[in-house]
């Protein structure tokens, strides 16, 4: 006597199926969440040095030249250039008795799509001003504003001049914003020459506490 | 054994078929029962449809949805700093391209300073800082100064216990665009004083740098 051959290998499994709704209700929400949290806007950093008070406990480092010590001064009525260790060609020298930028500010046409809701720093000489808008963001408009192509040139001319020094101390008046030391920090570090490469003039930053003059 | 359907027995004299004396034909009362199965099949149908609703399927839905998750979660987990630019809170422009790296997260207003978005001081109109809070010849922010010194503190102990943590204490600067020179250089000052000699001032990144 046979026995008949197990059935249970020929009994087809049925398909089963599995319950998605609360993984689409858990992507529902972190999905909008994400959505929410990521960064609208991209964002880039400028490393700079923390200012030096009072004497230094260190001894100064023997070198066979002395640093330049090449100073930019913000000032409300322009850029001031010092360099305690060195000459700086194509800049006039500044008289200590009245000091004043030697790139002041000039008006020209500035395009508004930064600036909305207020005006393009230096802010107290442009308070008379109109401010941009949504308007007239894409607009170039008249304002007083920093010369900061004037000051690129200044640099890279420094730059080729003394082309070992990175280091950059900035100053500026108590009142000057931030927004000026990032524009001014941009003109220094790096310049784009004329065949669109980039060139590394002085990246390494020391912020010098506030002065008023 | 006549039943309800069967034409035959509506048919009989007295049945469901005698309408007003009028005897229906057989093919009358075909169509007639045919129309109410077909009535009745459509109820059923009805009913089992209520009971078990139709599946639709969804992977493929879900397939997609995985993709946006995955992609939205490395996207979040690149950036290390999360800024959220408000009214108190506009940060200025910058042509540099240099990535910001996880640092101590210093954010200066003109009416607030935060760590780590923790709100450290309060400060006056205009930027200014409260006579109470200076101390060191009006340069140093003391509720600022002994906040960064805890978190310099954690630092060190993360970098005894973890020594594959790079020893770095760095101070990532988010601050507003009108905030004085002033105020900027004064947080600085104070962080320097906690042992922070390192600022990465954080800006948006202008296209084509």
């Amino acid at each position: 006597m046979s026995f008949s051959p197990s059935s249970r290998n020929r009994e087809e499994l049925g398909e089963v199926a599995i319950n998605l709704n609360p993984m689409m209700d858990m992507f529902a929400v972190l999905i909008p969440a994400l959505l929410m949290l990521s960064a609208v806007v991209e964002v880039a950093i400028v490393e700079v040095s923390a200012p030096s008070i009072g004497p230094s406990s260190e001894p100064p480092p023997k070198e066979d030249k002395p640093p330049l010590n090449l100073t930019v001064t913000i000032l409300d009525s322009g850029y001031m250039l010092t360099a305690s260790g060195g000459e700086l060609s194509g800049v006039p020298k500044v008289d200590a008795n009245a000091p004043q930028a030697q790139i002041p500010i000039k008006e020209m046409p500035v395009v508004c799509s930064r600036y909305r809701g207020t005006t393009p720093p230096p802010r107290s000489r442009n308070g008379d001003r109109p401010q941009c808008d949504d308007k007239n963001a894409r607009d170039a408009v008249m304002f007083w504003a920093y010369d900061t192509e004037t000051l690129n040139q200044a640099i890279l001319k420094i730059h080729r001049d003394y082309p070992d020094e990175r280091r950059l101390i900035v100053a500026a008046e108590s009142s000057v914003q931030y927004e000026s030391i990032m524009d001014t920090l941009d003109a220094t570090r790096v310049t784009r020459l004329a065949d669109g490469s980039l060139e590394t003039m002085f990246d390494q930053v020391v912020l010098s506490p506030a002065t008023n003059m | 054994m006549s039943t309800e359907n069967d034409p035959a027995s509506l048919s009989n004299a007295g049945g469901p078929g005698m309408v007003a004396g009028h005897v229906r034909s057989q093919d009358e009362l075909y169509s007639e029962m045919r129309a109410r199965e077909k009535k009745k099949a459509k109820r059923m149908r009805r009913k089992t449809a209520h009971d078990h609703p139709v599946d639709v399927s969804i992977n493929s839905l879900l397939d997609i949805l995985s993709v946006i998750l995955v992609f939205l979660m490395k996207s979040y987990s690149a950036s290390s700093v999360n800024i959220k630019p408000s009214k108190e809170l506009q940060i200025p422009f910058t042509k540099s391209i240099t990535a910001p790296a996880e640092a101590t997260a210093v954010t200066v207003t003109l009416k607030h300073i935060l760590v780590d978005d923790v709100p450290i001081m309060d400060l006056e109109e205009g930027g200014k800082v409260r006579p109470q809070d200076l101390a060191e010849e009006q340069m140093m922010l003391q509720p600022l100064y002994n906040k960064l010194l805890d978190e310099v503190e954690k630092r060190k102990k993360i970098m005894q216990r973890n020594t594959s943590v790079e020893a770095k204490i760095d101070m990532t600067l988010i601050a507003d665009r009108f905030v004085p020179f002033d105020l900027l250089t004064r947080v600085m000052y104070t962080a320097g004083q906690a042992e922070f000699s390192k600022f990465d001032f954080i800006a948006i990144k202008l296209e084509g740098g």
